[in-house]
């Protein structure tokens, strides 16, 4: 290996992406978009939800009732018509996901001390909603008879990690590992790719340039963006959404240094594979896109998925970034505690650019 | 509009398409595989999740109270703690989704009348089990609420809620996580597919070659935008039956949904033809669609609900087509909806297609 040799050939690509700024711009401003949109906007907790409620006994008991469900956070009231077809159909339509019917003799009944059935349907679509949903009538309809919902059990709920149940101190330090996979291996996967599309491999293959020389010089220049990409988002990260850091910020910079380093190389190991650039983006999004975000514990804990999930899981290196970033990030962990994961990302890029040099193909084409 | 010129020009793009084996089976494995493998790991059920008690009082209250939460399947006893320290290590090690601390004198207060606080702590690491397990733990202490409040005004019986669920009875996330994937899957590909076609014919040169024949701008034009519909649309019928195994039952139309799918997929693909025109090389052209697909793509609620979004996130959650795409399939289904309910989305979906289709029109005729 020679290390002039390598510092020509990643100096071609580096003029090539420099000469390109779609490119690069896309590069380091799609981390940041992704981390906004996720950072302000993922939560599963239900405010606000579309309510239809239709009072056949206008009653003051059935009136108190209705107030009582508007009077909550939980829910807003999108309409009250006459009969149940029309509320259906506005379920059917997505405009509402709950509808409340009060049938008629509700507040005599109540009055006599008899029980008072009302009917409350729930749009099961989204079931996460659908569950929280159902679960807050009920909870509004059992407390009726207090006027409020302050009864005398009252539950006082912490939700630990993760407070507001949206809270940026949670979700920022995962999305890290997951924006830094999703999108570095998408420009590298395109760096070998290209050049066969182009057919401008072939002056490769007629150059003194070796593989591993070739893997080298490729590898490095798309290291770099991914380092800058991993500068971008730990600048958001820290400095607008103000994480608080309870571990050491250049402990975190290196081990995502080694992270991307990782993810680069199976950008590349893609592009080595396939032929085309529309083929090495396929792939990618089929090994690291998706992945990165259904099997990395970033939204879904992988400890409960099925074993054979598990396993795949453990076979994308996300899930060990996750691990190291939420734990220094929120625990204060050192390399003491998080170097399992560490060792494995380093043995993984290892076995990923072998396998990346050893199929690449140097002939004429 | 020459037909001839325009099977010609259509008859090679697809000659085109089916010699590049590889993306043809990535193109299948997106829509099959991919779909079923995203289903199987995330639509576990949210039924059954572990609670730690801690029973300070042991009172036949706070055993009543015990027995309220375990009495559905929203949870299951894992453990009795004797401190709250205990419980919370198991927290920790995901072992428990929540604990519940009944404070000493819990009986005597609650028979007394008077107020009294239950401490509870929420494992927020999955953000979808959190929601629902601090739903659930308000909804169950409601209810213990209201059968003694009812015990002390002496009344038989209160407000009884009857609780329907439709669409999802069991409220797995399995079924809508498979039709979201369906429409993800040609969303991805009704966007890449003809950006890349396009482009790849700007950056190989040969569209000097087409633009010497007397093929005209809109037959090419045409000429991309079909194939990679058509493609797509035959790529979702192994889907359809994918879903079939995952259990997602069809109650709509299929005609309607090959139509509805037909125009959600033209949505999708102006916004390729626009990366088209406004890219040079296929590099630029796939990572300007990647760039715009993320945003579309979270904002069509197939990552977390819509409504839990910022108000003005909502409002832009309209402009993108998968989310109509999702309300549509899901609409068809589940919910066995038509056009009569569906119409609004189509209507949404053409008003983002058409001027989307015009400005890269526009542009590609400057180009011609």
């Amino acid at each position: 290996m020679k290390v002039a040799r390598i510092l020509a050939f990643s100096h071609k690509e580096v003029l090539e992406i420099v000469r390109d700024p779609i490119t690069v711009w896309i590069a380091l401003f799609m981390p940041l978009v992704i981390l906004f949109l996720f950072g302000y906007a993922l939560s599963f907790d239900v405010e606000n939800a579309p309510l239809i409620i239709v009072d056949h006994d206008k009653s003051a008991a059935s009136r108190a009732l209705s107030d009582q469900f508007l009077n909550t956070t939980y829910f807003r009231l999108v309409g009250a018509p006459e009969d149940e077809r029309a509320a259906e159909h506005a379920l059917m339509q997505g405009k509402a996901r709950a509808v409340l019917s009060i049938p008629p003799g509700f507040g005599r009944r109540l009055k006599q001390g008899e029980a008072a059935p009302v009917e409350f349907l729930v749009d099961g679509t989204y079931a996460s909603t659908a569950a929280i949903v159902s679960a807050y009538g009920r909870a509004i309809m059992y407390a009726y008879p207090s006027g409020s919902l302050q009864l005398p059990v009252q539950p006082e709920v912490r939700v630990w990690y993760n407070p507001q149940l949206r809270s940026r101190d949670f979700i920022v330090p995962g999305l890290f590992a997951v924006i830094l996979m999703a999108f570095p291996p998408l420009l590298t996967a395109l760096a070998v790719s290209r050049e066969k599309e182009l057919g401008t491999i072939a002056q490769i293959y007629a150059s003194p340039l070796t593989k591993p020389e070739f893997i080298v010089g490729k590898l490095l220049p798309y290291a770099g963006i991914a380092a800058l990409q991993l500068a971008v988002v730990l600048a958001a990260g820290f400095l607008w959404f103000k994480v608080p850091m309870h571990g050491s910020l250049a402990l975190l910079t290196v081990l995502g240094l080694v992270y991307v380093l990782c993810t680069v190389s199976i950008g590349l190991l893609v592009s080595t594979v396939v032929r085309t650039q529309v083929a090495a983006m396929l792939v990618t999004l089929i090994v690291t896109l998706m992945p990165s975000f259904l099997f990395s514990g970033f939204i879904y804990p992988i400890f409960t998925m099925p074993p054979f999930f598990q396993a795949y899981s453990a076979k994308i290196p996300t899930m060990y970034f996750v691990n190291i970033s939420r734990g220094i990030v929120m625990r204060g962990a050192g390399l003491a505690e998080v170097w399992v994961n560490v060792a494995v990302l380093v043995v993984y890029t290892a076995v990923v650019l072998i396998l990346a040099t050893l199929l690449l193909k140097k002939r004429i084409a | 509009m020459n037909p001839g010129r325009l099977f010609g020009l259509l008859s090679k793009e697809f000659a085109q398409m089916l010699r590049d084996p590889v993306v043809l089976f990535l193109i299948v494995w997106l829509t099959t595989v991919e779909i079923a493998m995203c289903t199987m790991a995330v639509g576990m059920d949210v039924k059954n999740l572990k609670l730690g008690l801690i029973d300070h009082d042991r009172s036949a209250a706070s055993r009543a109270l015990s027995e309220e939460l375990t009495s559905a399947d929203s949870f299951v006893l894992a453990g009795l703690f004797a401190s709250v320290d205990q419980a919370e290590a198991e927290l920790k090690k995901g072992k428990l989704a929540a604990i519940v601390e009944i404070p000493p004198g819990f009986g005597a207060r609650v028979a007394s009348g008077r107020q009294v606080s239950v401490g509870v702590v929420v494992d927020g690491s999955n953000a979808d089990v959190a929601s629902r397990a601090r739903a659930y733990i308000i909804e169950m202490t409601a209810r213990f609420s209201q059968e003694r409040l009812m015990g002390s005004m002496r009344m038989a019986a209160g407000v009884q809620p009857a609780v329907r669920v439709w669409y999802n009875p069991n409220l797995t996330n399995t079924r809508f996580e498979a039709l979201a994937m369906l429409a993800q899957a040609g969303f991805m590909l009704a966007v890449i597919l003809p950006a890349a076609g396009m482009v790849r014919e700007k950056q190989n040169g040969t569209l000097e070659q087409i633009r010497v024949t007397p093929i005209r701008a809109h037959e090419l034009f045409l000429g991309k935008v079909l194939p990679p519909v058509t493609v797509t649309l035959g790529s979702l019928l192994p889907s359809l039956l994918v879903l079939r195994v995952l259990d997602v039952p069809m109650n709509g139309s299929v005609m309607t949904f090959m139509a509805l799918e037909a125009l959600f997929l033209l949505s999708a693909v102006s916004i390729g033809m626009f990366v088209a025109s406004i890219t040079d090389t296929l590099q630029q052209a796939l990572l300007t669609s990647f760039f715009s697909l993320f945003p579309l793509l979270f904002l069509s609620g197939s990552v977390s609900p819509i409504e839990s979004m910022p108000v003005w996130l909502q409002f832009a959650s309209q402009a993108s087509p998968l989310r109509h795409g999702i309300a549509i399939v899901t609409g068809l289904f589940l919910k066995g909806a038509g056009m009569g309910e569906l119409w609004p989305h189509a209507l949404a979906l053409a008003l983002i297609g058409a001027p989307l289709f015009t400005a890269s029109w526009l542009l590609f005729r400057r180009q011609w």
